[in-house]
């Protein structure tokens, strides 16, 4: 599966295969479940963190600030989920070893993906406008700290699809990177509806 | 990998019994316990306790195993194909 | 793709392995080698212990003889006795337990003993070293800031920690997080590494139940240490939040909770303590059998009660908090699963014993070390169940019997097992023997001072001594004759200890220069890194090795020898 990379060529991402012996999981897509587990703890961590906040306070959301947008963030999360399933098409096609018809659904789960993280940024505008900051109330500071970094997760998620459709249109993207870059994003969609209902909702 | 499950089982009960017995009451036990005097608070705190401890353990559970057990059917099948 | 294992293990990169001549920079400095790297973590952290042996040289001196010019510090201040205990603190666990104990022997020996020539990721390895030495920089440059070095104790509570006008390290205090946070990411590259080598780049034939126990603790250790550090993270980014931009997670008055960190940071703290345990067990497993010529004992027992370990390691984090005014009915709880996590930690010495008995045992100085390891642990773990009992806890709680007690874990995790997993593989690493005699002159001049400076703080600590005090004069009850002499007595064995450290340098340098040579396998043993040249080339093997058995088979009945190394066929 190295395809003959030797460790001079290589980027550093992309996995060697030491030996002869087929692995139960690619190297690649092992590494990132297990950075995986230790991402869901952070945000596992985060959650927590809010919900404790949330419990102490007499009345939340706190009086005199303004309300998160419910039904554009909404409108939001289904792009995100298209952008999953999108993706799904592409992880179909590349497993049969079409990649001409991986290509589409490829580019459009990567412009689903950054119009959501766009969209979130004109939300951010608008509430910081409006008077929520991180030192306005705990509850601005979580709704910054949770969103933002689930944000900072998307971008690194989509710089890798990014690399990922890069080296498909080159012709030689490997299952391991594939795979790897895929999981990120699915770790991306999933964690999402988690932080809609406990932080929005 | 098969845990000793017998002896594994009783110490659970043992100890799972043995929380159930001494599950306290509210109590204020020493003179510094201001922190989180209301029950909501309480609970959250216990609540995310729960949470945090078992999902990684969860999540091991899940992973590991599986990756374990898939890795031990490998192994046996390549014994038996090498003993052909 | 064919499902066979061929015979012979062909590798695609052999040819990689003769490389021309090398510069000294992309061969030490930039070198993506597992050892290089092993050998860097190594050094670094033994670099850092000798930084954080001079802070408790420093701030014992001043317990010792309040007030007393400190010879190469000066007069210690307040401000700087409370930096001094907290980044000695840190840096004990942070730079020295776990860039030695994980990172440095996971990084040589893992490829070296499930048998590959390298880490599945060589190049996200090397930047994990980078990012670990650029973290060791930024915490040391933490103490030429304005302000000085952060001095709110290693486990950095809010909110003291949290706010500049209460810790007078406007700087400091976000450098040290920034460092901590660094060492983290450094550590969770590491780790990934080492769990898909020892799981996906093992030698044919290797299965499961052949991988050496050292390896096994190393690839669990990383484990939870990988699904115990994300909620630190996610607390540390918070604790940031609320030093640099004003935010108020941990500030009560603005709706924060500090117990909120509190939490947050033993959720990790916990497994922290067995992700640096772990590997020193597994040191000991390997030296003890090879030095007692046995079988390890209950192979299966003991991987199975460290994965129980790591199990419950997550189920008692909050008995650090038994007097932050945690909800009564979880201290209970976790009274009773810190009674309970003693006993698979017992069991495992139980099963070390148990090897010993019978063994044709040799006082080498890595079995000395990994003896005593079993010793001095056992003190540390027993003492642990008087502090997990909530109620004795509630007096013991900070005071310097909860410091004794995890002195007597961590120094013979950090310290002894790092010398016994040094002279143990030393030959391997640098080609030559180090001298017995040497090595066992230091280990006694470690030892016996090390038990004279931690029982007198047992009694101290039991005698109401708190913790984190620059000045105990200031208090009558504990300003008696009696616990002044306990704490020179201390003070003085530290002095004695520091002094010994010399023979081991000293023992290290001449070893390097003029020992004899080592050979492939000095101490007849089983396990694959001795069938490679000492030192190993780069590639390690010139054809890897295949296995097929596991790695105890020693005095097996009707052999020759009375070791069976793994690589051998028959
Ligand atoms: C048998 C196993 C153990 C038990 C039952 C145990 C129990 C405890 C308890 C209850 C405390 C809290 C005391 C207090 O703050 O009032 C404590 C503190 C501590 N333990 Fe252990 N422990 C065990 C093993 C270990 C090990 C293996 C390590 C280190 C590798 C360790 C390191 C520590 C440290 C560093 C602290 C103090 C943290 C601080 O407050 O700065 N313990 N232990
Ligand atoms: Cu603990």
């Amino acid at each position: 599966m190295s395809a003959g990379l030797s460790s001079g060529s290589n980027d550093g991402l992309e996995p060697i295969d030491r030996t002869a012996k087929r692995p139960v999981v690619a190297n690649g897509i092992l590494g990132m479940m297990l950075f995986i587990l230790t991402e869901v703890m952070l945000f596992a961590g985060l959650v927590s963190a809010f919900t404790i906040a949330k419990s102490a306070a007499p009345v939340w959301p706190p009086p005199g600030q303004p309300r998160l947008p419910i039904e554009a963030t909404a409108f939001n999360s289904v792009v995100l989920f298209a952008s999953a399933v999108a993706l799904l098409f592409a992880h179909r096609a590349f497993h049969k070893g079409d990649r001409e018809s991986m290509r589409r659904p490829m580019w459009l789960a990567l412009g689903l993906g950054s119009f959501f993280v766009i969209f979130q940024g004109f939300e951010w505008v608008t509430l910081l406008s409006e008077g929520l900051t991180m030192t306005s109330s705990t509850y601005g500071a979580f709704f910054y700290l949770i969103v933002g970094i689930h944000a900072l997760h998307a971008f690194g998620a989509i710089a890798l699809l990014a690399r990922a459709n890069h080296r498909l249109q080159q012709g030689w993207l490997t299952p391991g990177l594939f795979g790897a870059a895929e999981m990120f994003w699915f770790f991306v969609v999933g964690v999402w509806p988690v932080i809609y209902l406990v932080v929005y909702l | 990998m098969r845990l000793k499950s017998l002896r594994l089982k009783g110490f659970l009960i043992l100890g799972l019994v043995g929380m159930a017995l001494i599950w306290p009451d509210f109590a204020e036990a020493c003179a510094v316990c201001g922190a989180a005097q209301d029950e909501a608070t309480r609970k959250a705190f216990v609540g995310t306790t729960a949470f945090m401890t078992f999902l990684p353990l969860g999540m091991l559970f899940l992973v590991v195993g599986w990756y374990i057990r898939r890795t031990l059917q490998r192994e046996e099948e390549e014994e038996q194909r090498s003993e052909r | 793709m064919a499902e066979s294992i061929p015979t012979q293990p062909s590798d695609p990169h052999a040819d990689d392995h003769h490389h021309e001549e090398q510069s000294f920079v992309s061969k030490y400095l930039l070198s993506t080698d597992h050892k290089v790297i092993g050998m860097q973590y190594m050094f670094t952290g033994m670099a850092m212990a000798l930084i954080g042996g001079f802070m408790a040289y420093a701030f014992r001196m001043q317990l010792a003889f309040p007030g007393v010019e400190v010879p190469l510090w000066g007069v210690v201040t307040p401000a700087n006795y409370t930096a001094l205990v907290t980044n000695h603190g840190a840096i004990m666990i942070f730079w020295v337990a776990m860039p030695v104990l994980i990172a440095a022997f996971g990084n040589y020996l893992i490829p070296l003993m499930v048998g590959c020539d390298d880490m599945v990721f060589p190049k996200i390895n090397r930047l994990s070293y980078q990012i670990f030495l650029l973290s060791a920089i930024v915490l040391i440059s933490s103490y030429f800031v304005d302000g000085g070095g952060f001095g709110g104790a290693w486990t950095t509570y809010p909110p003291l920690s949290a706010k500049a006008e209460y810790n007078l390290t406007p700087m400091g205090a976000s450098i040290f997080i920034g460092a901590v946070g660094l060492e983290f990411v450094a550590f969770l590259l590491g780790g990934i590494n080492f769990i898909t080598t020892a799981m996906n780049a093992r030698a044919p034939g290797m299965k499961l139940y052949d991988i050496p126990m050292v390896i096994w603790m190393i690839v669990i250790a990383s484990i939870l240490f990988m699904v115990s550090v994300g909620p630190l993270l996610a607390g540390a980014i918070m604790l940031l939040f609320d030093q640099q931009l004003g935010t108020a997670f941990y500030d009560p008055n603005r709706g924060g909770d500090p117990v909120l960190w509190q939490h947050l940071f033993w959720f990790f703290g916990h497994p922290e303590v067995y992700v640096v345990l772990l590997p020193a067990i597994g040191i000991t497993a390997e030296i003890i059998t090879v030095f007692s010529r046995k079988k390890l004992f209950a192979y299966r027992t003991v991987l199975n009660t460290a994965i129980g370990t790591g199990v419950l390691s997550f189920c008692v984090w909050a008995h650090h908090q038994f007097i932050s005014g945690i909800d009564p009915r979880m201290a209970h709880v976790f009274t009773l699963t810190t009674l309970l996590i003693s006993i698979p930690i017992a069991e495992m010495m139980f099963v070390y014993i148990a090897t010993l008995y019978g063994g044709a045992i040799r006082l080498a100085t890595p079995m000395l070390w990994a003896l005593a390891f079993i010793f001095e642990f056992l003190i540390g773990g027993v003492t642990g169940i008087f502090l997990g009992a909530s109620g004795a806890d509630i007096y013991l709680h900070d005071t310097y019997f909860v410091l004794a007690h995890f002195h007597y874990t961590f120094f013979p995790i950090a310290i002894i097992g790092t010398f016994a997993g040094v002279t143990y593989w030393f030959p391997k690493m640098f080609g030559k023997m180090m001298s017995d005699r040497l090595g066992k002159i230091h280990f006694w001049g470690t030892i016996i001072p090390f038990n004279f400076i931690f029982i007198p703080l047992f009694f101290l600590g039991a005698g109401g001594q708190h913790r984190r005090i620059y000045d105990f004069q200031n208090f009558p009850a504990l300003a008696g004759e009696g616990m002044q002499d306990l704490r020179i007595l201390a003070t003085t064995s530290l002095l004695v200890m520091l002094g010994f450290q010399l023979v081991f340098f000293y023992n290290f340098i001449t070893s390097l220069m003029k020992g004899k040579a080592a050979g492939k396998n000095p101490w007849k043993a089983n396990t694959l890194e001795w069938t490679a040249e000492s030192p190993p080339p780069h590639g390690n093997w010139k054809e890897l090795p295949t296995v097929y058995r596991g790695p105890y088979e020693y005095s097996v009945p009707g052999r020759e020898k009375d070791y069976w190394p793994q690589d051998e066929p028959n």
